[in-house]
């Protein structure tokens, strides 16, 4: 298991590990907590069963699958319990929202980060879906959360994968003043192939295998914006995707 | 005289409790019909079974539907039920299959019809108005089928490689047009279903042949040939 912390750029994909944000020693995060009195604050131990939990459902997703998930399967998972959830969720939902929010916050934010300093459209789509394969091919848990569990885990977190697309929507479509007769609405038809194409690896338990599809993925988001040459040779700059 | 009010409604507090949003579901009573053969009766029951699973789903969810539901829906007895499937799972299995065996003969029927050059469009067109007309099913093949238990997902994704299939053929037929590779297909057919279950998820299956112009915009663009300008391609779009 490779520790969290940031990602270096172009090196090894960061991975998303909910129980060591913060900082936190990774053996106190991670670790149950001693039993009976341990002196620890009170908030520390709050902090740290939350994220715990958030882990857990993280990990106990791809077993289960949202629908089917009960409370009982998340706080054994994390050793935590029952009252414990309690005070930190209303109920699974929440814990599945806050899940949701931290792994798409982390995802969203490191895919950004890697576009900042494009100035050129083309490369700013190029290197965004090669960075979000690449971290989706690192951390496969993250992978299943957002494309194959949000899709079936209610309206509340329907509209949370809907806002995070329409992030990536709005950078698609600041390639379309050239093309007045090409539909708002493309972008979204558009990334909804990639997230059909993130569950296919998932329910294929093949996620780590994702930055393959990269070539393919970036020709096909750029080609109704500038047509298949100049997708071409967009894709003839890109780097060999591990 | 005959009574036409031909309509069973579900149990009131589940219904309520589930989807305060939605009407509860009411499906056709079957009327009772002397002379059916043995095979007839059978083929009716199953038919009534699925109509009223797809009516179920719509309204419960997978998740909370019970076989009570669909029985109640279908009009037919548990035993009757569990003559014909062992389980809500092999339910929805035979339900989906069927489903999309008649879909794909709508699009098919349609296609076959069309000139060459139109056949992509008339087929999607032939699609749509399919899932349009009965919403519960379209909610049954689009949306239910994600959530449905893990072997529903893997016939979903199946659908979804034979969709691709059907795509790169109906685009090679068209003239002027580059193949377009097989992981391309995949994406359209993935990024298409997407579109159509978000439609139906907000309640907007009715609607669906509205989209056919943004579809076939998204399905014709990675065909276009490489060397044509963009006011050409505006020309071909």
């Amino acid at each position: 298991m490779a520790a969290g912390g940031p990602p270096a750029p172009g090196g090894e994909p960061g991975r998303f590990e909910p129980d060591l944000l913060d900082g936190l020693p990774a053996e106190l995060a991670m670790a149950r907590l001693p039993a009976g009195r341990h002196g620890l604050p009170r908030e520390f131990v709050a902090h740290n069963q939350r994220l715990r939990l958030v882990a857990a459902m993280l990990r106990v997703l791809p077993e289960r699958g949202y629908p089917a998930l009960t409370i009982g399967h998340v706080t054994s998972e994390a050793a935590v319990s029952r009252a414990a959830f309690y005070q930190q969720f209303a109920g699974k939902e929440e814990c599945f929202l806050t899940t949701y929010d931290l792994a798409g916050e982390w995802f969203c934010e490191r895919v950004e980060r890697t576009v900042a300093g494009e100035e050129d459209w083309r490369d700013r789509i190029r290197l965004g879906a090669a960075e979000a394969l690449r971290l989706l091919g690192a951390n496969p848990l993250v992978a299943h959360l957002m494309a194959v569990e949000a899709p079936q885990a209610g309206r509340a977190a329907r509209e949370r994968q809907q806002a995070m697309l329409d992030r990536f929507a709005t950078v698609l479509r600041a390639g379309h003043p050239g093309r007045p007769e090409l539909q708002a609405d493309l972008a979204d038809l558009l990334l909804g192939g990639v997230v059909a194409l993130i569950a296919r690896y998932v329910d294929g338990d093949r996620a780590e295998r994702l930055p393959e599809a990269t070539a393919v993925l970036v020709e096909y988001l750029l080609i109704p914006y500038i047509g298949g040459e100049e997708a071409k040779a967009v894709l003839a700059s890109l780097p060999e995707a591990g | 005289m005959p009574s036409f009010e031909n309509e069973v409604s579900i149990r009131k507090p589940r219904a309520f409790r589930r989807r305060p949003d939605l009407p509860p579901p009411k499906v056709e009573k079957i009327k009772p019909r002397s002379g059916l053969s043995r095979a007839e009766v059978i083929a009716d029951q199953r038919r009534r079974i699925l109509e009223g699973l797809a009516l179920a789903l719509a309204y419960h969810g997978y998740e909370d539907t019970k076989i009570t539901d669909i029985v109640e829906l279908a009009g037919i007895s548990r035993p009757t039920f569990y003559e014909h499937f062992e389980s809500k799972d092999s339910c929805f299995a035979a339900a989906y299959e069927d489903g999309v065996q008649r879909l794909s003969e709508a699009v098919e029927a349609a296609g076959g019809k069309a000139e060459r050059s139109a056949r992509l469009s008339a087929g999607l067109g032939a699609g749509l108005e399919f899932l349009a007309s009965s919403p519960p099913l379209a909610h049954l093949l689009l949306v239910e089928s994600l959530a449905a238990a893990r072997p529903a997902r893997l016939e979903r994704e199946r659908t979804l490689d034979r969709l691709a299939q059907a795509l790169r053929r109906s685009q090679a037929r068209l003239p002027g047009r580059e193949a377009i590779s097989e992981e391309t297909a995949r994406l359209l057919a993935g990024g298409l279903a997407s579109h159509l279950s978000g439609r139906v998820l907000a309640g907007e299956a009715e609607r669906l042949p509205e989209s056919q112009g943004l579809l076939l915009q998204y399905l014709l663009a990675p065909s276009l040939p490489a060397t044509s300008s963009a006011a050409e391609r505006h020309a071909a779009g």
